[in-house]
């Protein structure tokens, strides 16, 4: 087993008839990994499942070579910030962070400190001292957070963890996620906000009616994704005579000119090819300005892959 | 004990204390345990003060004779006679011919009553000795304390060390910690026995206190022999056998079941019938080991019915050692079997 | 072709009336209740023992049977209060225990799951929320207490004849009135501790520790206190004392029946008021 990363083997967990996760091999690396994919999709339960919170039907979990069934040796490394939004009752959020830390067997100094340097990273030490009840949505989403950080683990799983998140937090938080995955520690989100995964995570996983649908850095995914033609955004000079003289070829599958001189939109079956033939007519007549993939993103891999399954239901 | 352990068990119990016996939930096992406690200091108060007054009523009209001359169909007359005035004078309601006459020697009180002139009835009113008292106390422990109050007070917080947390969707905040199922197990259960104990056996305190405030010193040195200290000692052992036993049974239950109010009942009443049960089947039970622990199986009500008490099967006790060594031996198995569970505790929070 | 601008209209078809409105929950509730096997049960055993007084009642005048059963006719017990006060007696544990399965799940989890706020975000009262739950206990009561009750009256009366009917027509009232009293209290007692008991695990044990705890305790203020007024914190004594009341059966020294009257009284607004302040659509944490 690797010790630096989170495998799981043939992965499936069921809810009696219901399929949460099916045949799932994953081996996460450090680094901002994201799972994406609709509701329902068992993004919740594979975190569930990493953190030892359920049980694998089938298969085996390690993560960074202990078994998710050792919570004694696993929780030092781990955080998870659940998508339940409950806590124990009658508690200061100071008071809860400080005694699950005391819980987890630090003495009461390092308690203390630990827990108000987590609720300053999720800038929460001024509500610290209120009853947990009496939080707003977002404060009980950071105090999650802060939960789940407060002992520096080595591998954070956090389920939607920018839910609900007024736009500055959500940028602070994005930067202390981004700062831990500089560090090299595991950060695996679970997320519906494409642009913002986009932004943050170094890998996706596209996971879709229980099956992972893709994985991987988010570029290497499109360009695997065979049977979809690729999508360039070309600016030129004079766009009519490149489109006159690029659907002479078979790769290209459509072309279409932007309004007002923005541009001209190829859509393509081979990007190598496609990109011989523009340097050929680059250095032709016709000017060319840049070329910009306009697909590479999450969104679209996301409606390749998912929209193409709920599409064939 | 590593210090690592030490510190997660105490770390546990900390806020499992917090939890259970410093919310505001907490009040009915406050409730359960001292009702008791506050029933007799209450009357022991009320108790005090009435003897004062009849000793200070007797300084002013001491009857002339014994309370114990006067007999049933004696004239008014003759009874003021023989004891002097009363010392307050009653009618019956509305214009019936009753005449009550209080009479008292500063420790008895007696009521005289009289129907169209001559005595009817005679009601003496003598203070409860301490014997009688200590039977109350046992009557009460072994009736209410042990039966309903360390029953419900166990189902009250054992059962919701689990089960409460899996419906507030909060456990996965403790299986979250880098701490063994196990240990998680013990921190709880040990969290809940111990203010059990504290508290239940504190209630047993008060409520000898109580008691014995109302008698002077020469009385309890002559009583308070080594029997009714052995009493005292047992009672208090008992209620943390109890707290024991049925606090490691509603553990289980509340991991086992997902509404532990229908094995709680069943159990309830199982533990209610156990005196009406066969002489085979009394044993398959708490209750049975508890009270063959205690001195003197009294009773609290002398009236039952004659139907009722025909049921009634004493069976013998069983020894004090065998008692003691099921109950550590079952809530041992028990909870081992509640660790099993927590191991294979899994956190989805289905359809509850 | 005629062109419609697009506009906002609102639903104009037939609404249920506001009186029936709290019915609606009552049918989802009975289909949850009812899928749990040991409550239908429950159920059924609840319909033994009128089923074996109906057949007492049946022998008692019918001779032939008798004699076949090889039975004196003295045997049998009479059908008049007594036999009524038993039956309420019996009937109305069986709908104590009813309500400490059941009433228990009625409030909590709407409290725990915010969804007081969804009902009371429609044209749905507080009010309306509470009758609506309780009626769910009240009908589900009413089966096994005062309906075969009167039909237990009717059977008699059948047998006997019409004179008997018009003779013990108080009969079939206090039937009536004994159930009722006992199934609000019950009621009102199962959904209040529901409301209240914020440990989700306590509320169905509270149900059954204010009967049980409540006799202990009240047996043991008697003792200690040389008094029978501790019967007033026993809930089944008080109902039995109510009971005896309405069926004129002596049952012997206890409580006065104004007491135990007065005492329900207290129980039920005590239970109003723990409602009143816990079924909100938001609680306010300090
Ligand atoms: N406790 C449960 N009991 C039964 N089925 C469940 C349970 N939890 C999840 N499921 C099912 O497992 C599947 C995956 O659910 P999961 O919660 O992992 O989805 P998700 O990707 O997290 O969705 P979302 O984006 O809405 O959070 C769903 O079909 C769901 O119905
Ligand atoms: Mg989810």
């Amino acid at each position: 087993m690797s010790h630096d990363l989170v495998v799981l083997e043939d992965v499936c967990r069921f809810y009696g008839e219901v399929l949460g996760v099916n045949h799932i091999n994953l081996s996460i690396g450090p680094g901002i990994t994201s799972l994406v994919g609709p509701n329902g999709s068992g993004k919740t339960t594979l975190l569930s499942l990493i953190a030892g919170l359920i049980r694998p039907s089938k298969g085996r979990i390690s993560v960074l070579g202990y078994r998710p069934d050792q919570p004694q040796q696993l929780m030092r490394i781990l955080g998870y910030a659940t998508q339940f939004d409950s806590f124990p009752m009658g508690l200061t959020g100071l008071g809860l962070i400080y005694s699950l830390l005391r819980m987890s067997g630090y003495p009461h100094s390092d308690c203390r400190k630990m827990a108000n340097q987590a609720l300053e990273q999720v800038g929460l030490v001024q509500d610290s001292h209120r009853r947990i009840g009496a939080y707003s949505k977002g404060m009980k989403q950071r105090l999650k957070l802060a939960c789940a950080i407060a002992h520096q683990p080595q591998v954070l799983l956090l389920d939607e963890p920018l839910n609900g998140l007024d736009p500055l937090i959500r940028a602070t938080i994005i930067q202390m996620l981004r700062r831990l995955g500089r560090e090299g520690r595991h950060v695996i989100i679970s997320s519906h906000v494409l642009n913002e995964v986009e932004m943050i995570s170094d890998q996706v996983v596209l996971l879709s009616g229980g099956y992972v649908a893709a994985e991987g850095p988010i570029h290497t995914v499109r360009t695997e994704i065979k049977d979809q033609p690729m999508e360039f955004l070309i600016q030129c000079d004079k766009p009519r005579l490149l489109a006159c003289s690029i659907f002479q070829h078979d790769h290209v599958v459509e072309a279409r000119l932007l309004p007002e001189d923005q541009g001209l939109l190829v859509k393509t079956r081979d990007a190598n090819q496609f990109c011989r033939t523009i340097c050929r007519l680059a250095l032709g007549q016709v000017q060319i300005h840049g070329i910009i993939p306009t697909d590479d993103n999450v969104r679209s891999i996301y409606e390749y892959l998912v929209g193409n399954q709920e599409a064939s239901k | 004990m590593t210090g690592l352990l030490r510190r997660q068990l105490w770390g546990i119990m900390r806020l499992e204390i917090r939890r259970l016996f410093l919310s505001r939930m907490s009040l009915v096992v406050y409730l359960l345990a001292f009702a008791p406690a506050i029933l007799l200091i209450g009357h022991a108060t009320f108790e005090t003060r009435y003897r004062q007054r009849l000793r200070s009523i007797a300084k002013t009209h001491k009857p002339l004779a014994g309370l114990d001359q006067v007999y049933p169909g004696m004239s008014m007359q003759q009874v003021v006679e023989r004891l002097g005035r009363p010392y307050a004078q009653r009618f019956g309601r509305r214009g019936s011919p009753t005449v009550f006459y209080q009479y008292t020697d500063g420790t008895t009180n007696l009521t005289v009553v009289f129907m169209q002139g001559y005595v009817w009835r005679l009601l003496y009113r003598e203070p409860t000795s301490l014997p009688e008292y200590l039977r109350l106390l046992s009557g009460i422990f072994n009736l209410y304390y042990l039966r309903l109050g360390i029953f419900f007070g166990a189902v009250w917080v054992f059962a919701s060390l689990f089960r409460g947390q899996i419906l507030d969707k909060t456990i996965h905040y403790y299986l979250l910690c880098p701490v063994r199922r196990e240990v998680l197990m013990a921190g709880k259960y040990l969290a809940g026995l111990l203010s059990m104990i504290l508290v239940f056996d504190l209630g047993v305190l008060f409520q000898w206190i109580g008691t014995l405030w109302l008698f002077d010193k020469a009385t309890l040195a002559g009583y308070l022999d080594q029997s009714s200290l052995r009493q005292l000692l047992t009672c208090v052992a008992v209620t943390a056998l109890g707290c024991l036993g049925y606090g490691s049974v509603f553990t289980a239950v509340g991991l086992i079941f997902r509404n532990p109010i229908v094995p709680a009942a069943a159990i309830l009443a199982w533990e209610q019938i156990n005196p009406f049960l066969p002489a085979a089947l009394k044993p398959l039970g708490m209750i049975h080991y508890l009270q063959s622990l205690l001195p003197s199986s009294a009773k609290l009500d002398q009236q039952i019915p004659p139907m009722i008490s025909l049921l009634i099967r004493p069976g013998e006790p069983a020894r004090p050692t065998v008692a003691v060594i099921w109950i550590v031996t079952v809530s041992l198995v028990l909870l081992a079997v509640c660790c099993v569970l927590a191991r294979r505790l899994q956190v989805n929070y289905a359809t509850d | 072709m005629a062109v419609y601008k697009q506009q906002y209209r609102p639903y104009e078809g037939p609404r249920t009336s506001p009186i029936w409105r709290f019915l609606v929950p009552l049918r989802y509730s009975y289909a949850k209740i009812l899928q749990s096997r040991l409550l239908v049960l429950l159920l059924a055993l609840c319909m033994f023992y009128p089923c074996a007084c109906a057949t007492i009642i049946y022998l008692s005048h019918n001779s032939p049977a008798l004699a076949a059963l090889r039975l004196r006719s003295g045997i049998l017990p009479q059908v008049d209060g007594r036999f009524f006060y038993f039956f309420c007696t019996v009937q109305g544990s069986l709908a104590f225990v009813l309500t400490a399965l059941i009433g228990p799940g009625l409030v909590w989890p709407d409290l725990a799951n915010g969804a007081l706020a969804l009902y009371l975000s429609r044209p749905f009262a507080r009010l309306e929320y509470v009758a609506s739950k309780m009626t769910i206990l009240v009908l589900l009561l009413s089966t096994i207490t005062w309906l075969p009750g009167l039909v237990l009256f009717a059977i008699q009366a059948g047998c006997v004849g019409w004179d008997w009917a018009v003779d013990n027509a108080w009969l079939a009232g206090a039937i009536l009135v004994a159930s009722i009293v006992w199934i609000v209290v019950l009621s009102l007692i199962g959904l209040a501790l529901s409301a209240w008991v914020r440990w989700r695990t306590a509320a169905g044990v509270a149900v059954l520790a204010v009967y049980f705890v409540g006799a202990g305790l009240g047996r043991a203020i008697n003792n200690i206190w040389q008094t029978r007024y501790g019967y007033l914190i026993d809930l089944g004594e008080v109902m039995n004392t109510v009971w005896a009341g309405l069926f004129r059966y002596y049952r012997g020294p206890g409580l006065s029946p104004v007491h135990a009257w007065l005492m329900l009284l207290l129980v039920c607004l005590v239970c109003i008021k723990a409602l009143a302040s816990k079924v909100r659509g938001l609680e306010v944490v300090r």
